[in-house]
């Protein structure tokens, strides 16, 4: 089992905190979306885990061991980020057989069937490669290596969007051939909401929330109709955000709606949306609306 | 996966590597060593005619700075690589020292068989070594290989402190050049060095177990400083 557990983890450059006091548990097998506006902080988050840094304070286990420096762990963890090719002479082959030397669970076949489905030239160097492309290769060796926990930290940096849709495609199929825990970081909210089985918002070095994708939006609804009326029935509610036009507002809600509201809300002729993860990730991130969840 | 196994895998691939960067270097070196025999006419080199001197003798002080480059760009070429394929810093570091090794013992290698095949054309070869004409082969091999691997630490503990603390690194030549010129001092026979002098041997002349001690402890104390700097350095994402 490769449960993750980040114990009041804080990390500092300089004087600046970069994460603040990091609590979460990730349980084994499971497709995680890592939502956050800033990428430097997602990024410092998920190196953490893959052992490129020490937290300044606070704890990381992987299955109860701290996985710095511990191979076993450390072989078992692929973080795919967007690298610096630009002095890298080998080719696309030459990668992936690196890979393979180090990843005990490297599928070669599999590998192969990525770079067909992404057109990869496999004896072209990777460094005359454009950005999407190396993204692809980033992502074949990501998924081929089958690690326990396989990181893409916004690995589609490049890729135009028909390329886009088989690496996710690629993700949802192998993640059901071989479940596995795959952390989605990410700031394209509504292009990939579909592939996460829970979210974690992270925001300004905190974590702003984790919950599974469906009941997180179960609690996201929008009420639209006449203003008093929203008023009238969101005056107890959570409202993360409203936007009027004439005599019409629409209220974003963020909060369990429970049978009671539902059928008042009915009773008062309003409209109930559920927001997208989009909506509710902006709302929940936006300057005006500091939210404690 | 095992620890063994890994850090084995990094010392041949790390070999494989490095030996295609050697074999380039002693390629070079071996031209412009057969063009400056046939074409130069009167070159001298350590006070000698280029004739007289072996290849082994030539390619010696090349070697120390190719050992040393190597070293410098070890951290930040592969230290990087290994640690975002799963490898612990410590299998990169004891994979990158038997390489280091490898690689050092294979220069000297191909240096000692081209010199003894210059010995079998030429008979008037009288510098076969770099450390006088009466120098054993063996002691000679020996020392070779433990020099440059020397230059290779050197550098690799400058390269693991520019990887680490940026410009602060500075520091960290400073160090190389210390340790280096520690070694240098232990083989220098002919010359008085200054730990001679400090020293005060008799004769000019440090016992030949000194000389080996002396270096291996270097050595030693360089891979220990290598290996602090590099335990739990931070990774940058590049």
């Amino acid at each position: 089992m490769f449960d993750i557990k980040f114990e009041h983890v804080t990390v500092k450059y300089g004087d600046n905190e970069a994460l603040k006091d990091i609590t979460v548990e990730l349980k084994d097998g499971k497709i995680y979306g890592l939502i956050g506006i800033n990428g430097a902080v997602k990024t410092t988050l998920l190196s953490l885990l893959a052992s490129f840094m020490e937290p300044a304070s606070g704890k990381i286990t992987v299955n109860g061991q701290e996985p710095f420096e511990n191979a076993e762990i450390m072989s078992e963890i692929n973080f795919i980020y967007e690298k610096d090719y630009k002095e890298e002479s080998d080719n696309v082959k030459g990668l992936l057989e690196a890979a393979e030397r180090y990843r005990p669970n490297f599928d070669k076949e599999f590998a192969h069937e990525l770079v067909r489905r992404f057109n990869l030239p496999l004896d072209k160097p990777v460094k005359s490669l454009s950005r999407g492309m190396q993204s692809a290769l980033n992502v074949t060796i990501g998924l081929a290596s089958r690690t326990a926990i396989t990181i893409f930290d916004e690995a589609y940096l490049g890729m135009d969007a028909p390329t886009r849709e088989i690496f996710y495609k690629a993700v949802l199929e192998d993640y059901a051939n071989h479940p596995r825990t795959i952390i989605l970081s990410t700031h394209l909210v509504s292009e990939m909401d579909y592939l996460f089985e829970e979210v974690v918002i992270l925001h300004k070095g905190r974590i702003l929330l984790k919950e599974p994708v469906e009941e997180l939006l179960e609690k996201a609804v929008s009420f639209t109709g006449a203003k008093e009326k929203v008023d009238e029935l969101t005056s107890d509610m959570r409202v993360l955000h409203t936007q009027e036009l004439g005599g019409v507002k629409r209220a974003f809600i963020y909060g369990k709606l429970s049978e009671e509201k539902k059928a008042k809300a009915r009773e008062l002729g309003l409209e109930v949306e559920s927001s997208s993860l989009q909506d509710l990730f902006i709302q929940l991130t936006s300057e005006e609306n500091e939210h404690e969840i | 996966m095992k620890s063994k196994k890994v850090f084995g895998k990094v010392a041949v691939d790390m070999t494989y590597i490095q030996s295609t960067w050697a074999a380039w270097f002693i390629g070079i070196v071996f031209a412009v060593y057969v063009l400056f025999h046939f074409f130069s006419g009167n070159v001298e080199v350590y006070n000698q005619s280029i004739g007289s001197h072996s290849f082994l003798t030539m390619v010696y002080s090349p070697s120390k700075v190719f050992m040393l480059v190597v070293g410098i760009i070890s951290v930040s070429s592969f230290l990087p690589f290994f640690v975002q394929h799963g490898v612990t810093r410590r299998d990169y570091f004891y994979g990158s020292a038997i390489s280091s090794v490898v690689v050092s013992a294979g220069l000297m290698s191909v240096a000692w068989i081209v010199t003894m095949i210059e010995g079998l054309i030429k008979s008037d070869l009288v510098n076969h070594s770099f450390l006088g004409s009466d120098a054993s082969w063996l002691l000679t091999a020996v020392v070779f290989t433990l020099v440059i691997f020397a230059y290779f630490a050197g550098g690799w503990l400058i390269g693991a402190g520019f990887y680490r603390y940026g410009a602060g690194g500075i520091l960290y030549i400073l160090l190389s050049i210390l340790l280096i010129s520690l070694v240098e001092s232990l083989w220098e026979f002919k010359k008085v060095h200054f730990l001679v002098v400090h020293f005060n041997f008799a004769n000019g002349e440090i016992p030949m177990s000194i000389s080996f001690l002396g270096t291996l402890l270097v050595i030693a104390l360089t891979l220990v400083l290598v290996r602090v700097v590099t335990k739990r350095v931070r990774i940058k994402l590049k």
